[in-house]
């Protein structure tokens, strides 16, 4: 009979490059806009919130971190691209591979730009876990840095029925500029309400952006507030 | 930013995802040895030794492949409805007891799979007296909210770190069963 497994690290994973790349594959839904883009040498799609973040940079040192980042880096290439799976560095040799965000600043970074889209190795935490990832990021930010980060909450870790949703994570967020002197300048919590159609039925999707994100929140670190361009 | 390109298309965002059908197989793939999953063997073996034979199977993957057998025509009487398609865990929650009731209107015995990751997917719904813990919590709920019926929670108490098989079957079990 075959193993009884319930949970992954009960069993060894393959290291073989296949079984490597599709596990980052598959959590890594932005990655299908880079193989879109290399196909296309004159024409490059970028997803619209992507766009939106970018609008929204100011001159210096952009960072896109766990986010496929490079798909965008072949279109603006001042971006620098950070990623946590090694396997990344084999098919874009230009990114920069951090394991462990305890070591971001061995990478010799100093970010006027930070963006974390929808990193699924930020989920499966509580909002206080998200503080601790934003904290590490904190220490490659210059002063006035801009913070574009986003996350699905769904694999966030809350209790769903005794807590609005909607409140928590906004108070998450105001919260951090006592606490990480991340001031809060934008953000779009976005849970669809979900209503009967003409026969009673309902939709059966996933809270909306699943690939940025439905909870999408924009700070300033130690800086002032700027106009939001969308 | 200065692209480097001048014919740049900005694409409204969408649903990237693609591997729903085959999740189980494609995960199954990552170990270096044959795995089954713990969780699809509850259930076959719930079905097995509670010699159910006539299932109406709910399903969004390749799961449950071993009790295909038994699944009869929708037109047809079951004994059982085994629902572990992910899209139930994402009604309102009101839809949802709904939705458990028709189907116990139709088959008295449910054996009902629920992401806990969707529950009120909507945040429209919020019970402050249920308990702090989430998987007590939905089961408490369920209870409350389905009087004629039995709920028994089949499921493990664990906080879910994106290590489990949650999107091939999903981690809440419950056995309802209909009164009279």
């Amino acid at each position: 009979m075959d193993k009884l497994t319930e949970f992954f690290y009960q069993t060894p994973i393959k290291s073989d490059w296949k079984t490597q790349y599709i596990r980052y594959r598959i959590g890594r839904l932005k990655h299908q806009y880079w193989l879109w883009n290399r196909k296309n040498v004159n024409q490059k799609i970028i997803d619209q919130y992507d766009w939106n973040i970018i609008q929204n940079c100011q001159p210096g040192q952009t960072v896109f971190f766990g986010s496929a980042g490079y798909y965008l880096r072949d279109i603006f290439q001042e971006i620098t691209v950070v990623e946590l799976h090694p396997v990344v560095k084999s098919f874009y040799p230009e990114v920069l591979i951090c394991t462990d965000r305890n070591q971001l600043t061995q990478l010799d970074l100093a970010a006027d730009n930070f963006a974390v889209v929808n990193n699924r190795a930020d989920h499966w935490v509580t909002v206080d876990g998200l503080s601790d990832h934003l904290f590490k990021y904190t220490k490659i930010m210059n002063v006035g840095c801009r913070l574009f980060y986003s996350f699905r909450d769904t694999q966030i870790h809350v209790n769903r029925l005794t807590t609005d949703l909607e409140k928590h994570f906004l108070h998450w967020a105001q919260s951090l500029e006592s606490t990480h002197n991340l001031m809060l300048v934008w953000y779009d919590i976005n849970f669809l309400k979900k209503q009967p159609d003409a026969n009673g039925q309902y939709d059966m999707l996933e809270n909306p952006d699943t690939a940025n994100g439905n909870l999408k929140f924009w700070f300033v670190y130690k800086g002032k507030p700027w106009d939001i361009i969308l | 930013m200065v692209p480097k390109v001048d014919n740049i298309i900005v694409q409204e965002s969408k649903n990237l995802y693609k591997w729903a059908r085959v999740f189980n197989r494609l995960q199954r793939n990552f170990f270096t040895e044959e795995i089954k999953l713990r969780r699809e063997k509850q259930i076959e073996d719930f079905v097995l030794l509670n010699e159910f034979d006539k299932i109406t199977l709910v399903t969004d993957t390749d799961v449950l492949t071993s009790i295909k057998k038994y699944e009869v025509d929708a037109n047809v009487d079951s004994d059982l409805v085994i629902i572990t398609d992910q899209k139930f865990s994402r009604y309102p929650c009101p839809a949802m007891i709904e939705k458990i009731n028709w189907y116990l209107e139709r088959c008295p015995c449910l054996y009902l799979c629920l992401n806990r990751h969707y529950v009120n997917i909507d945040n429209s719904y919020h019970d402050y007296t249920l308990d702090s813990n989430f998987n007590l919590a939905i089961t408490q709920w369920l209870k409350k909210s389905l009087g004629n019926s039995s709920v028994i929670d089949l499921s493990i108490d664990y906080l879910d770190c994106g290590h489990a098989f949650t999107w091939a079957i999903p981690d809440r079990h419950y056995f309802i069963k209909r009164h009279g």
